[in-house]
This record gives C-alpha cells, structure tokens and sequence, in this order.
C-alpha cells in the first residue's frame, strides 16, 4: 500500500457504513477518528460538535450526531429523509473533518484512546512529541519511562494505530 | 440471450474471481443444465443456465473469473462492459451474485467493491468457508452482511452446503437489501473501506492447511520442484499407453466387426465400400483413441482440481521469465495440450498484447490431444515395448520425449520471438496457489467429459467431412485394375491411380527426402485440415486394401516398398513423428488465431513458418535416424 499523499489526508481512512436495528440510525465505523471524546450533539446542544458535521444538524438533517467509543460515529436522521442522499453527505463532512485535524493532534488523539490506555493500566504514559512524513517521535512517561519493555511493547501499537488513521510510517524513535 | 417465455425471466449473473469456486456453486444451482455460447463479438466463453424455482425460472449467468472491473486482460474486458451496460448486444443483468473465496476475503473484497458501485441488487456467496474453519479460522458472517449492507451466505458447492439457502435468494432478487452506503470509488478509499469492513467481519484468518504448506516446501522448490513435475509426467505417460490400449482394442474390434458387417450387408459395393472403408475404417480408427483422449483429460483435470497446475505454472514461471514470457503465458500454454484452440483463448489473460501474440504463435507447438491419435498409432506400432528401466517402458518415453519436444521447442520459438519481433517489458504477474484439495469425482469426470466430447464432435464433423471427400478422391475416377490382382491388390492400384492418389505421387519429389510415398503424402496432406485425419487417411487405405479386419498398426507394419523394404522404416516414422510435432495442421487453430489476432498476418507466418521448420526437422530426423538405425 502506498503512502496517502499529502492533499489528501485520510483517502486511505478505513470508514464504512452499517445499518442499526433503527432504520433512522446509521453507524460509521471509522478506522481511527481522532476526537479527544465521546459526546452526543443534537440541534438543541451542539456545544463541541465535529464542526463539519454540524451543518447536517442545523439544516434539520440529522437528528443528532453521537461519538460512541474510537471507532463508532452514529449519526440519526430526521424522520422521512433518506439516507441515499444522506449518507454520502455523512461520510464526506466525517471526511472533511478527519481532514481538518492536523496530523499531530489527530495522532495524539488517536494514540491516547487506545496505546495510550494500554500504557495507562501499566501505570505509565506515552506522549506524540512529533510527527513528520517519515518518524514518528515518541516521549515515555511515567512507569514506561526507562522501563525495558515499553519501547518493545508499545511501538507496535503506535505504529499500528497511525496506520489506521491513514498515517503511513515505519520509524519510531523514543525521546526523553 | 433472447428468452424463450414471454415474461422475461430474471437474469442473475454470478461475478467472482477465478478459483472462487462460482462453476461448481453454477453447476450445484443449474444441475449442469448449461447452455455455452459465445459473447456477441468475442470469442469469450458465456455460459447460461436456468435456475427452477417452484413456477419461476430464474437464468444464472457463469461470467469469466475476473479480479476486478478495471480490466487489464480481453477476459476481464467483457465482464465489466458487460455489467456496465458497455456491450450493445447483451444487456446488464438483472441481479448479481457475488462469488467470494473465503479464504482470500480481503483481496476479494476489491471486486466486491467494485461491484456494488453497479447499484443492481447484490448478493455475496461466501465460497471454500469449510477450509476457513479446517484451519482454525472463523468469519463473522452476520457482522459481514452488516458491514457490506447485503446478504450473504456460506456455501460449500461441493458438499452442497448452504446451496439451498442460495436457492431460496434467487427467487426475489428485487427485494435484496441494498448497501445503505456505496463503497468509495478511488483506489484508496476502496482500499479502507475493505480494511474496515473486514476488521469488522474476520475474527481470526486462520491458518492454511499444514498439509499444503508442507506439500509446497517440496513441490514450490526450485529443483525439487522441477524434479516432482518430471516425475508426474512421467507417470502421465506411461500411464497413458499401459492402461489405455485394451480399450483401444477392444474399440478397434468392434469397429472392425462393424466394418465388415457393412461389407456384407450393404448390396451396393461403391455404398458398401464408402460405409466400411470410409466412413467405418477412417472414423472408426480416430474414434479408437477416445479412451486415450479421456484418460489424458482424466489427468490433467484432476491435477488442476488437486490444485496441482497452478503449482506447476509458478516453478515454470521462472523458466517462463528466461525466454521472456510470463507465467500467464504458461497457463495458456498448458491449456494447449488439451487442445491449442482453448488455449490460444486462454492468452486473452495476457494483459501484453505483444506476449499475447507470442504465446498464440507459438502454441501450435504445445502438443495438443489431437497429435496423441498420430503418436499413439505410431509408437505402438513401431517401437517396441521394451522395459528400459524398472515399470518404464520405451514406448511411454518416446511418447513423453515428443511432448518435451513440443514444450522445448515452443520455449525456444517463443524466446527468439521475444528477443526480435516482439520485444516487450515484462508485466508483474501474480498467480493463485489455491490449497490442495481433494477433487469431487464429479467435478474431475464433468471437466474430462467436456474436454473429450469436443474430440468425438471433431470426430463427427471435420473428420468425418475431411474423410468423406477423401473418399471420393480416393475412388475418382474408377480405373480397371490389371488382370489377375487379388481384391486387395485391387484396391490399392485403384487408390494409386485416383485425384488423391496423383496429388501424392505429384508430391513425391518433395516428399521422398523425408521417406514419405504418394499414400503417406495423402495421409499427411488431409491431415492438414486436423491432425487426427492422418490416422483415419490411413485407416481408410487400409481398411480397402485388406479383406480381414485387422488393425491399423498391423497394416502399417505389412506394408512395402516396391523394393521389399518396409514402407514404414525407423527413419521414416520418425520423420512423421517430428514433421507432427512441428506442423501446424489444424483449420480450427489457423482461425481462432485469425479471430484473436484480427489479422491473416499471425496465422499465416505460423502456418507457413512451422510448415517449414517440420520439414526440416522431418528430413533431419529421417536421416539421423536411418544412419543410428543402419
């Protein structure tokens, strides 16, 4: 697979779309979203809504947009709209909004939400110092910091979670 | 396709990879009530049968195996004009049933994407679950259906397993469920889409079967592997000769009985003579080589069902790579030793068109099922069947010397092509290793039944016709033999003085180099129409010049020249040997080669070039064989 280029940040995204039991209610599973947190936003409280996605909501489109967990983004449409039109419009504001995030911060957020909770129960911590085409540069905090395994332990899933987020990089290098 | 009930009934064509298992789910579905034809336009292969259920029908369509729909190769070319609504003759289908191997999910999924951009309503058939499982791997098949927005079943065509199910889908494809969202069109997007649908559906991918990886450690070796294939030709040969000739007997008599039924029934002796000599001696003697022809498909389609072929085309793939053709190239031409026909529509998997003519020049040389008859006839008359070494047997060796022949000088012709005229970079090629599997019974005697039902056809058309005019040149016009010959004698004076008769001894001068008579010149030139009519040429002479039935090889072996010496010598047979191994005598192949090159120009320089080269071959054996034989 070949590197995304760069005017085109989350083209290698993986994202596809499910039914629900509620025919009103459509799941994007999405590779690696990159939102620091679960929220549910509806036109009446839209306070920290994914900003793409909010237009949907104020044309009376969606009912509400929910962040369910790293991968799920559920998203409810109003009664009697179709999701033909809709869906696609979902995905491509999702897209839009993935797009947004710059790299740094959406790796951060990703790596946190899922390597970041594996080192968490180990009682240490790791933190994205940067990030570039080529290496990605990774400080060890707490009880990963000097701990023998953690570089060993860790740089797989790292690597792992920037892949899923359409961040393409082999080089992983541990700074203080 | 034009429907034969008013209604039109509701087309469903299955798409899948090659290998993914989509003819036997087909045949499981249709019961084998197949019609084949051909695609308006090209030479593709369509196959359409009719599904029943209750008071419905419902046609399924085979479509070629194709990985994706963004066609690299003529083949893949019809399946997405054609449900792209591209192919102005025959129209989208109705529905499409998606044929996935489970085992190769993931790269799969590319031409299921694909596939339901096409917005018809879409099924998928999940194939081969059964090896999933064997190897301890499991797929998520609800969660898969809820990722892809379709239905999807597991079905084991060869056990029958969930093929009722698939039955039960067909009777309402209208009301399929419709992914709620298309998979995105660009390369890349396609390609998360896939990576997040089967993180959803693949719970573990499991292991291949043990067994297949430790079969491919010895047969995938570079010379190990070359030593295995050797062996299993080998065996293909001898096999052929020790188990196929008491059937050939047993056909020859009862041919011959036939014949001489007809002799003494028939009161017209000019209808009696055409009916036993003609029609009974020629045909008849091609016939008697079915047993041989359906022990060689036997063969070859269980290899290719144990999976064993696809082995064969990667170790050939390097020495594929020497001559500068790929292993694409290799599978067509392992289609021609079948036949050169399917197998130059084989090539059209070929993406290079410039390695797509090399390939079709040069498999004439391939030694197809038709040359078996010449050989067969030949060797078993001539060589003798001596042990050389062990169970082998020096008639099984010469045979297997001359399709090594065929192969060599195919390889060699194509590298010569490659480096001149049709120089070209090489394509990356992958190729399917499919796990070895045991082939259903059916499966192999359907396949094998397929190949030598096309052989009897040729046998009653082309042959036949070729043998009627034959005929009739032979016996044209009547000449009053000389006083006092014996009936046989008779005969072939009659034969000696016909239009047939006169255009071989015209061909004397040309022929004598190579050890060749007027009657041999007949044989060789008729069989220019197709191959196997030099057998029944002679089996025709043969049957006129002798009053008992006796077999055609016994009468080969009694023949004479004018000087005492046998007609059939070492050097001569040989000559006969190699000019057929080398010559391009087949109609069916010069058109198809016309048909798929669109041009005189490719099936011309073959006809005439390896017309040329079997000459020379012929003469040179025919003289080293006469100086090694004394």
């Amino acid at each position: 697979m070949t590197k995304s280029s760069a005017d085109q940040p989350g083209a290698q995204l993986r994202l596809h779309a499910e039914r629900t039991g509620d025919p009103d209610t459509l799941r994007f599973v999405v590779g690696a979203l990159g939102w620091s947190a679960d929220g549910r936003w509806t036109a009446d409280s839209p306070g920290g809504c994914p900003g793409r996605l909010l237009p949907l909501i104020e044309r009376g489109q969606l009912a509400s947009v929910e962040i369910h967990g790293e991968q799920s983004l559920l998203t409810r449409a109003q009664t009697g709209d179709r999701w033909a039109t809709l869906a696609p419009a979902c995905r491509d504001a999702i897209l839009e909004e993935i797009a947004s995030v710059d790299d740094l911060t959406r790796a951060r957020n990703i790596v946190a939400r899922s390597t970041g909770e594996v080192a968490l129960s180990h009682g240490g911590g790791l933190r994205i110092v940067s990030l570039t085409d080529t290496e990605v540069q990774v400080a060890m905090v707490g009880a990963c910091r000097g701990c023998p395994a953690s570089e060993r332990t860790l740089r797989a899933g790292v690597l792992n979670d920037l892949r899923e987020a359409g961040i393409d990089i082999d080089v992983l290098a541990v700074t203080d | 396709m034009q429907s034969r009930t008013s209604a039109p009934a509701q087309r469903v064509a299955l798409v899948g990879s090659p290998n993914a298992g989509k003819t036997t789910l087909f045949n499981a579905l249709t019961g084998l009530r197949a019609k084949t034809a051909n695609y308006p336009g090209v030479t593709v292969t369509r196959r359409v049968g009719s599904v029943r259920l209750g008071d419905r029908v419902v046609e399924l369509e085979d479509l070629p195996g194709t990985y994706s729909l963004e066609p690299v190769s003529p083949d893949e070319q019809v399946v997405s004009d054609l449900l792209e609504g591209k192919n102005p003759d025959a129209s989208p289908p109705d529905a499409l049933l998606l044929i996935v191997d489970a085992t190769t999910l993931q790269r799969s999924l590319v031409l299921v994407g694909q596939a339901l951009q096409l917005g018809l309503p879409s099924a998928l058939v999940l194939t081969m679950i059964d090896e999933v499982e064997a190897g301890g791997g499991s797929i998520d098949i609800p969660a898969l259906s809820n990722a892809l927005g379709i239905e999807v079943i597991a079905a084991v065509g060869t056990s029958g397993r969930g093929v009722e199910s698939v039955r039960g889908l067909l009777a309402d494809p209208a009301g399929w469920p419709r992914p709620v969202l298309e998979p995105p069109k660009d390369p890349e997007g396609l390609a998360g889409w896939i990576d997040s649908v089967t993180g959803r559906a693949l719970h573990v991918a499991g292991e291949r079967n043990p067994w297949t990886e430790r079969l491919d450690r010895v047969l995938l070796h570079p010379v190990i592997g070359t030593l295995a294939f050797a062996a299993v030709m080998i065996t293909f040969f001898q096999v052929i000769f020790a188990w196929a000739a008491p059937l050939t007997d047993a056909i020859n008599n009862f041919f011959g009985w036939l014949g001489g039924l007809a002799k003494s029934n028939i009161p017209n002796d000019l209808l009696a003579g055409f009916v036993s000599d003609g029609l009974i001696g020629g045909v008849g003697g091609v016939l008697g080589f079915v047993p041989q022809i359906i022990l060689l498909f036997v063969m070859i389609s269980f290899l290719e069902n144990v999976g064993y072929m696809s082995r064969v085309a990667l170790v050939m793939d390097r020495v594929m790579g020497t001559v500068g053709l790929e292993g694409r190239s290799f599978v067509a031409l392992l289609s021609s030793y079948a036949c050169a026909v399917p197998g130059i529509m084989a090539t059209r998997t070929i993406p290079s068109s410039r390695d797509r003519i090399a390939t079709i020049l040069v498999s004439p040389l391939m030694t197809c099922s038709a040359r078996l008859p010449v050989y067969t006839l030949l060797i078993a008359a001539f060589v003798p069947n001596t042990s050389v070494l062990g169970p082998l047997r020096a008639q099984g060796l010469v045979l297997l010397g001359l399709y090594l022949l065929g192969a060599v000088s195919a390889m060699l012709l194509a590298a010569l092509l490659k480096r001149s005229l049709l120089r070209s970079d090489n394509l990356p090629f992958y190729l399917e290793l499919p796990p070895y599997r045991v082939p259903g019974a059916k499966q192999v005697a359907i396949q094998a039944w397929d190949s030598a039902k096309m052989f009897i056809r040729k046998a009653g058309t082309i042959i036949l016709a070729t043998t009627a005019v034959l005929w009739v040149l032979l016996n044209v016009p009547r000449v009053e033999a000389p006083a006092g010959l014996e009936p046989p004698q008779a005969a072939a004076y009659q034969m000696e003085n016909s239009i047939a008769g006169q255009i071989g001894a015209a061909m004397v001068p040309v022929s004598t180099p190579l050890g060749f008579n007027w009657e041999i010149n007949v044989a060789v030139l008729s069989s220019l129409s197709a191959r196997e009519v030099f057998v029944s040429t002679l089996g025709q002479i043969s049957a006129a010049e002798s009053d008992e039935d006796r077999s055609i090889a016994d009468a080969l072996k009694s023949k004479t020249r004018p000087d005492g010496t046998p007609l059939y010598s070492a050097g001569t047979v040989a000559a006969i040997l190699l000019f057929f191994a080398f010559a391009l005598q087949c109609m069916s192949t010069v058109a198809v080669m016309r048909r798929e090159t669109n041009s005189w120009k490719w099936p011309l320089t073959a006809f005439f070039s390896l017309l040329l080269i079997a000459y020379v071959a012929a003469f040179i054996g025919n003289r080293v064989v006469t100086m090694i034989a004394g």
